[in-house]
């Protein structure tokens, strides 16, 4: 169980989350959707981390144990990951031999032995055409020179060779064309099943029609206001977030 | 018949007149010859057998060793000789071209006349297609207290149509000893030649290693040059490359690591002295520690040298907050049409970066390495032979795991 706790989190002594709450069980995908400036970004990055994002009170706790001591290689080895809207380019550093440390870190981690290069490249080569991938990403510097789609094609990549238990993915589908939707939306259900959790953070209903969330978060400055079903999605579609507002108001 | 002694003599008069440069000569300013001026210096006896050393490299081709500053030994074939030989029945024209010390520029470069007054003798090579790898190691080996010193001398033509590839080794055996090591190295790089170019620089912490390298390129020639410096001392390397005929092509890598107390001075200076000659210049430094280090660079283009294209670029990442690096990259342009960039960086590592490696479970050291392996794999990658290539590798990489 995944669960975040009355979290408050401030950057440079502003505010951006307050006392935000979510609780997700194994098999479970929840969505998260909010107006620009909601909170949505810093959820993820202190979720992974990052530093300058001060939790000034409140829990992320995964498993019963928190993860806000851990530094973020742990966090990741404990079974959290993180997608990112905007992922790092690494010029220099070769996709396969990145994904291969990444893996071999976690299994470390986890006090299990490298995997082999046999086993590694027999995995990697059914996980890239998951993504619709050729063979050719593997061996170009990470997401250096990629396109937006092939960025977010790439941390889906990532996600289905490192396995990880619980799953945050930030706008995983923003900036994607229809087919690149489809490919991210097929390797999140590949990866899904009835042992792991998946937070999907979006600002579309697109996706959505490619995957079946089991819940519903409308995230505005920096609270949960509102939670449900796929219907308040459509509400949303048809009204927007100042219906919302409004409500609460 | 002309001898070493007259040119030493020749120099060593020139040298009485220049001396050593003040801090106000802008090469120089920022290199403080203080404490290498104090000193004195003893000559060593030469014992052969001295030499049971495994080197960090053996390359398995034809093999040049100076030992002292003594050619111990060198292939006896008719591309391989020594220069006290080349003299004996040379004509005034070569016997000039060894007077590099009336050069015009020369009192920037008193290491050079140093040489000149003091080298005992040199090898000359001639490569071409058959006689085309060449290894040379320059070892300084002194067990005193004292610092001894040693001139090396070697003037290499790559001939016309070849393609070649020297090695040039400057190395100690011992990590500890004092020496002052200088040398000299002229490259011709006659027509339709190309040549790469090898320096590795494994010196002990307590030397001085003084190097001035001169590349003039013909028509149509190609040098593709990489520096390595693995350990230093006090490091000070002249570059100075002549593009004088048209299309000629040069690119001038160099890869520094400065920790504790190096001192890495990187001079380099291309001068398009012909219409359409292309240059291409990337020092990456990393500096860790209480280091120092120093690029200078200078692309020169003299009037009518049009249509040329040069790129000179430095770029460091800085690990400790004690090191120091001085940056000048510099382009001095006398006519229009040119196309010439150059820049300069010095930064900590990527933050975002080591942060998305973390993210995917990498650890903070090993996320460094990983991204120190990238920022020097831009001059590593062209290294062509596999032998040599692992060497730097595991040069670098041990390096980075101290």
């Amino acid at each position: 169980m995944f669960k975040i706790k009355n979290l408050h989190v401030s950057i440079d002594n502003k505010k951006i989350l307050k006392d935000f709450n979510i609780n997700i069980k194994p098999g479970e995908l929840h969505v998260i959707m909010g107006p620009n400036g909601s909170g949505k970004s810093t959820l993820t990055n202190t979720i992974a981390g990052k530093e300058n994002y001060e939790v000034t009170s409140g829990d992320i706790i995964y498993n019963n144990k928190s993860l806000l001591p851990l530094n973020p290689e742990e966090r990741v080895g404990e079974g959290v990951f993180v997608s990112f809207q905007y992922p790092t380019s690494l010029p220099g550093v070769n996709n396969v031999y990145f994904l291969k440390e990444a893996v071999n870190s976690i299994r470390k981690y986890n006090g299990q032995d490298e995997i082999s290069s046999v086993e590694f490249m027999k995995k990697i080569k059914s996980k890239i055409s998951d993504v619709d991938f050729n063979e050719s990403f593997i061996n170009r510097p990470v997401n250096d020179g990629f396109s937006g789609g092939e960025k977010k094609r790439n941390e889906i990549l990532q996600l289905l060779m490192m396995e990880p238990n619980v799953a945050i993915l930030d706008e995983t589908d923003s900036g994607l064309d229809i087919d690149a939707l489809k490919t991210v939306a097929q390797g999140i259900n590949s990866y899904r099943n009835s042992k792991r959790s998946i937070i999907l953070i979006t600002h579309y209903q697109r996706i959505l029609d490619y995957l079946d969330p089991d819940k519903i978060h409308i995230l505005i400055d920096g609270t949960i206001v509102k939670q449900g079903g796929l219907e308040l999605v459509d509400t949303l579609e048809e009204k927007g977030y100042k219906w919302i507002q409004k409500e609460k108001a | 018949m002309f001898s070493i002694a007259d040119i030493n003599k020749q120099a060593q008069e020139k040298f009485n007149k220049v001396g050593y440069p003040s801090s106000k000569n802008e090469f120089w300013r920022y290199t403080s010859l203080k404490k290498f001026k104090s000193l004195d210096f003893i000559s060593i006896e030469n014992k052969e057998n001295d030499i049971k050393h495994s080197f960090s490299f053996n390359l398995d081709i034809p093999c040049i060793t100076i030992y002292n500053g003594k050619i111990i030994s060198y292939p006896k074939n008719k591309n391989c000789s020594l220069l006290s030989d080349k003299l004996k029945d040379c004509d005034n024209i070569f016997f000039d071209s060894l007077l590099t010390h009336n050069r015009n520029d020369i009192e920037n470069n008193p290491f050079l006349i140093l040489n000149n007054a003091n080298f005992k003798n040199g090898v000359y090579l001639d490569l071409d297609k058959k006689f085309d790898k060449v290894q040379i190691r320059m070892i300084s080996d002194n067990k005193n207290k004292d610092y001894s010193s040693a001139f090396n001398k070697i003037i290499i033509n790559s001939e016309k149509d070849s393609n070649s590839c020297v090695y040039l080794h400057y190395v100690c055996l011992d990590n500890q000893s004092k020496y002052y090591k200088n040398s000299n190295i002229d490259i011709n790089v006659k027509e339709n030649s190309s040549i790469s170019l090898y320096n590795v620089f494994d010196e002990s912490s307590n030397s001085y290693s003084m190097n001035n390298i001169s590349i003039n390129q013909d028509s149509n020639s190609k040098v593709n040059s990489k520096s390595f410096y693995i350990n230093s001392g006090f490091i000070r390397t002249n570059i100075i490359n002549n593009l004088n005929k048209a299309n000629a092509y040069s690119r001038l890598d160099g890869l520094f690591f400065a920790k504790e107390n190096e001192f890495i001075d990187n001079n380099i200076i291309v001068n398009h002295n012909s219409p359409h000659t292309f240059s291409n210049v990337l020092y990456k430094g990393i500096l860790d520690d209480n280091s120092n280090s120093i690029f200078n660079g200078l692309v020169n283009v003299p009037k009518d040298s049009n249509q040329i294209n040069s790129d000179q670029k430095n770029h460091n990442i800085i690990l400790s907050e004690n090191a120091k690096i001085n940056s000048n990259p510099k382009l001095k342009i006398s006519c229009d049409d040119v196309k010439c960039a150059h820049g300069s960086t010095i930064g900590n590592l990527d933050e975002d970066a080591l942060f998305y490696l973390r993210s995917r479970g990498i650890g903070l050291e090993k996320s460094k390495q990983i991204l120190l392996k990238s920022f020097v794999n831009e001059i590593t990658d062209g290294i062509e032979s596999s032998n040599f290539k692992n060497y730097i590798d595991n040069s670098i990489e041990s390096t980075f795991n101290e």
